[in-house]
């Protein structure tokens, strides 16, 4: 792709809805409709910083697997943030913004990628990195692969009229995803469900993607960008935003991480749903491969920049009100119950199994 | 903190029914473990599923090759598809159209 893309005034759009438009080369941002703008561009000066953050926190990382591959595969040379948003239209499964030429009569529902067919070819080389029958992409690209964070090889596919994302993982982690999900509904907290499938000769965990016109994700990341900060910490402000939306669930989500000793909560894997626009509370929980790693209790849990330990303190005493709501005895008499200890057994080992009882018995 | 600005704050109630819809159940912490024993999640690298992919994998694409709509459609047209990507030399039914370590290897 020639430069001249540079010279042509695009918009950032909550569906057909324009929130501001821009040009590269020019580095100047016109505000339309700034009710609209995204949370993470939110509390900040108008400027054409706004575009570059955008699209810098919207593209896939360089250390995603097959990261080359996929960016071959769509034809893209420039490699900067802002033209790889606009090649793929800063389309997502994640919420309903995307890029567009201003100039130019495209609307979402023509575009978006719910209810449109996206490339099942840059679909397969995002999971495989086999580029062999590919032909390289026009300037159409439909896919959710630039958009999307994470360092492991994965991709969206479309079956049976849903959308499902495949990522190609360890057995052990596979596992670690499917249990715990049951482990999420004993506690009460909603999570995506995870299958072990073998599909293109690789193994696999499967899940549903749970957005939709409807559903948006806002990831921590965004809430954080809200606040001008990227840490995490249990005295930032993004740390009492998510209590004071869903503290139930958020406390939730803590002791589950305590339980399976998950030590990669960051800021990409966890988030707040929104519906029809409204922000509804803690989006269910998703990304469990770091779980039951034989990681300690001692290490370092990111949401709060403690320890597990120290974390399950933290809630135990600073936010008893709220700890004491959730249903710890029933938890761990599920926990502890032989139909469940059958089906933990069948994922992880005894060891495994007797270090998290150990640990919800500390709740 | 500006909650109400942000579009918040709304009752767990109402976030609980949001949930019920994405997964058609309440996570209330009455756990069913059927679906854990039913489902084929742990019998992983299931040959015959792996073909079921592939072959699914297979038909979107010679859907996409001629701009075709339907599954049956495609799987007429697959001998064609195959000549022009030489995938396969043997013909017959579709689990010897595209060998399988080959698919498995190559797709």
């Amino acid at each position: 792709m020639n430069k001249l893309y540079q010279k042509i005034e695009y918009c950032l759009k909550y569906k057909n809805n324009i929130v501001f438009k821009f040009n590269i080369e020019k580095k100047t941002i016109t505000m339309v409709n700034q009710q609209l703008l995204p949370l993470s561009l939110q509390n900040k000066p108008v400027s054409f910083d706004l575009v570059q953050k955008f699209c810098s926190d919207r593209i896939l990382t360089l250390n995603r697997g097959y990261c080359k591959e996929i960016l071959t595969a769509c034809g893209i040379e420039d490699q900067s943030d802002i033209n790889i948003c606009i090649m793929c239209k800063a389309l997502s499964f994640r919420d309903n913004y995307w890029i567009s030429r201003t100039n130019k009569k495209e609307t979402w529902e023509e575009y978006n990628l719910y209810n449109n067919n996206f490339s099942l070819n840059i679909s397969h080389i995002a999971l495989t990195g086999n580029m062999q029958h590919i032909a390289v992409a026009d300037d159409k690209i439909f896919t959710g692969e630039l958009t999307g964070k994470g360092t492991k090889a994965k991709c969206y596919y479309r079956t049976d009229n849903k959308v499902v994302m495949i990522k190609s993982e360890t057995k052990a982690e596979i596992l670690s995803e499917v249990i715990t999900y049951y482990i999420a509904q004993a506690l009460g907290i909603a999570c995506s469900r995870y299958e072990f499938r073998n599909i293109f000769g690789k193994e696999c965990s499967v899940c549903e993607i749970m957005t939709c016109e409807e559903r948006e994700l806002i990831p921590c990341r965004d809430i954080l960008s809200y606040f001008n900060t990227n840490q995490m910490s249990y005295q930032g402000d993004y740390y009492n935003f998510f209590m004071s939306v869903d503290p139930i669930n958020f406390i939730r989500m803590q002791i589950l991480d305590y339980v399976v000793l998950n030590t990669d909560r960051n800021r990409d894997n966890f988030g707040i749903l929104v519906y029809k626009g409204r922000m509804l509370g803690l989006y269910p929980l998703f990304d469990h491969d770091s779980c039951f790693k034989g990681k300690s209790p001692n290490g370092n849990y990111f949401p709060t920049s403690l320890t597990f330990s120290k974390t399950l303190d933290l809630l135990k005493t600073q936010y008893a009100q709220f700890y004491e709501t959730v249903n710890i005895a029933r938890f761990q008499e599920i926990l502890r119950g032989d139909a469940f200890k059958e089906i933990f057994l069948k994922c992880k080992s005894a060891d495994e199994y007797e270090g998290m009882i150990r640990r919800a018995g500390n709740l | 903190m500006i909650l109400h600005g942000m579009g918040m704050k709304v009752s767990e109630e109402e976030r609980n029914d949001v949930i019920e819809r994405m997964f058609g159940k309440r996570f209330d912490g009455s756990v069913d473990f059927d679906d854990f024993d039913e489902s084929e999640m742990i019998i992983a690298s299931k040959r015959e599923e792996a073909k079921e992919e592939i072959l699914r994998y297979m038909v979107c694409r010679i859907k996409e090759e001629y701009g075709l709509s339907d599954d049956g459609e495609a799987l007429l047209k697959w001998d064609e598809y195959k000549l022009k990507y030489n995938l396969c030399a043997v013909g017959g039914s579709n689990e010897q159209v595209v060998p399988e370590d080959r698919v498995l290897s190559e797709i």
